[in-house]
């Protein structure tokens, strides 16, 4: 068997199990808010719907002793955050829970230890209180503060069907300035760019790093194509500009038939080239198994995000870890050896186990595959 | 074998390591909170009953609060988050 074979095989094998994963987690996510609900404490039963997100039940041995349930969701960075809240009888707040959520468990658990979620309770649902969002997970508190007030408001019957969320004026400019910095990779790869194109490259390459890397902490991962195949930014994000920068990359990719993201634009790249240079090093020695290997990493963490419908289940990267310093004490080793490895060979990370580099191959498969079918049509 | 070909193989095989053990701990926990179907829970009359993070609840049930005082939660409970 030729190894075009076996590509074209592991191809459509890959969107098989793709596809394989992404029904099976819709199935299993089918009526999951009510069996959440049923376990959010086993003295809850009886549990049925009376309205729009909010459920009637009664205490265990107590018929007459009602319990109202709302669930209400607001959107995380990673996609909606579902949180529900108990009232007793008395109208208290007598439980909440966090029922739901796609964000990064790093994130999540900084959020649940800081006790956020704590403040609604013994609270009454008609008079919620203000609890303040936790520093670091910002987007993550915010969206469970208000998901619970949402929750609260269900019950109270002062909340119709949510609309739309408004996206704060920040997103917006740094929405504007991801654009802008495709702009200017597309611009320096055309060829009526007339001037170096090399500092050209390193000069956006730094403004990306410092602008997405330092300054946002924000970089299109592995996730945010799990968050896109999901379909989880159909319910609204806190913030769309990892979306917008995968997006943006694969629209540049088709048309330029380059990949321009992670040569110009891409933030830790940006850094393992820069520590590069110093040193001035060439890339590491890629090996075909290598890549092989580097596919099912890709494959495996984006199947189990699709089934799981969890984004973060699909984060491996090193991305939060070196501009945010979010991440596992494994994530901080790999940061730390890949930096360090930085310095000996050129870009090692992106060489050999970053995810972008199997799915812009993917990508590109498939296009010269489809491109090369449709030309040989034509031709007879 | 060239320096740079032992290094590649070196820090890919730590690299592979370092990735399969977050991408396997990730997957654990999704699939354990999968069962839980919950991934945290607190209630005012008893702590016990909510269950750690990624665990289904416990089967502990908190009895009803008969005398319940709501001024003497909201001293112990942080309003300010």
């Amino acid at each position: 068997m030729s190894a075009k074979t076996v590509e074209r095989i592991s191809a459509i094998a890959a969107l098989i199990i793709l596809l394989a994963a992404w029904i099976a987690g819709g199935v299993r996510s089918k009526g999951a808010t009510l069996e959440r609900i049923g376990n959010i404490s086993e003295e809850i039963v009886d549990v049925r719907q009376v309205g729009p997100s909010v459920y009637e039940g009664h205490r265990r041995g107590d018929a007459g002793d009602k319990l109202c349930i709302a669930v209400a969701e607001h959107p995380g960075y990673g996609g909606p955050v579902q949180v529900a809240v108990v009232m007793n009888s008395a109208g208290i707040i007598e439980r909440i829970a966090l029922v739901d959520t796609t964000d990064t468990t790093t994130y999540v658990s900084r959020v649940l230890d800081a006790a956020v979620l704590d403040a609604f309770l013994g609270t009454s649902a008609s008079r919620p209180p203000k609890v303040d969002a936790v520093t670091g997970a910002t987007l993550s508190s915010t969206a469970m503060i208000k998901a619970a007030n949402k929750a609260a408001a269900h019950i109270k019957g002062t909340v119709g069907e949510s609309g739309p969320v408004a996206v704060s004026p920040d997103e917006m400019v740094k929405a504007g300035l991801t654009v802008a910095l495709f702009l200017a990779a597309f611009l320096i790869s055309s060829r009526f760019f007339r001037w170096n194109k090399t500092y050209a490259r390193l000069g956006l390459l730094t403004a990306a790093t410092v602008i997405l890397g330092f300054l946002y902490g924000t970089q299109p991962s592995l996730a945010s194509l799990a968050l896109l195949l999901a379909g989880f930014w159909t319910k609204g994000l806190a913030s769309y500009t990892a979306l917008i920068c995968l997006v943006l990359a694969f629209v540049v990719f088709f048309a330029t038939k380059k990949n321009l993201y992670c040569a110009m634009i891409c933030p830790f790249g940006g850094l393992q080239e820069g520590l590069g240079r110093i040193t001035k090093r060439s890339p590491p020695e890629r090996t075909a198994w290598m890549k092989w290997i580097s596919r099912g990493f890709a494959l495996t963490a984006l199947s189990a995000a699709l089934y799981f419908r969890n984004p973060s289940d699909a984060e491996y990267t090193p991305f939060g870890m070196a501009f945010s310093f979010i991440g596992s004490t494994a994530i901080f080793a790999l940061t730390v050896l890949i930096l360090v490895a930085s310095l000996v060979v050129k870009r090692p990370w992106c060489a050999l186990l970053c995810p972008a580099t199997p799915v812009f191959d993917y990508l590109a498969f498939m296009r010269n595959w489809l491109t090369r079918g449709r030309k040989k049509e034509k031709q007879s | 074998m060239t320096f740079k070909k032992v290094f590649s193989l070196a820090i890919f095989i730590a690299f592979v390591g370092l990735c399969g053990f977050e991408l396997t701990n990730q997957i654990r926990e999704s699939a354990e909170r999968d069962l839980a179907s919950v991934r945290y829970v607190r209630g005012i009359a008893s702590e016990t009953d909510a269950p750690a993070q990624g665990q289904a609840p416990s089967g502990a049930t908190p009895k009803k609060n008969q005398d319940f005082n709501l001024d003497d939660i909201l001293k112990e409970t942080d309003l300010d988050g």
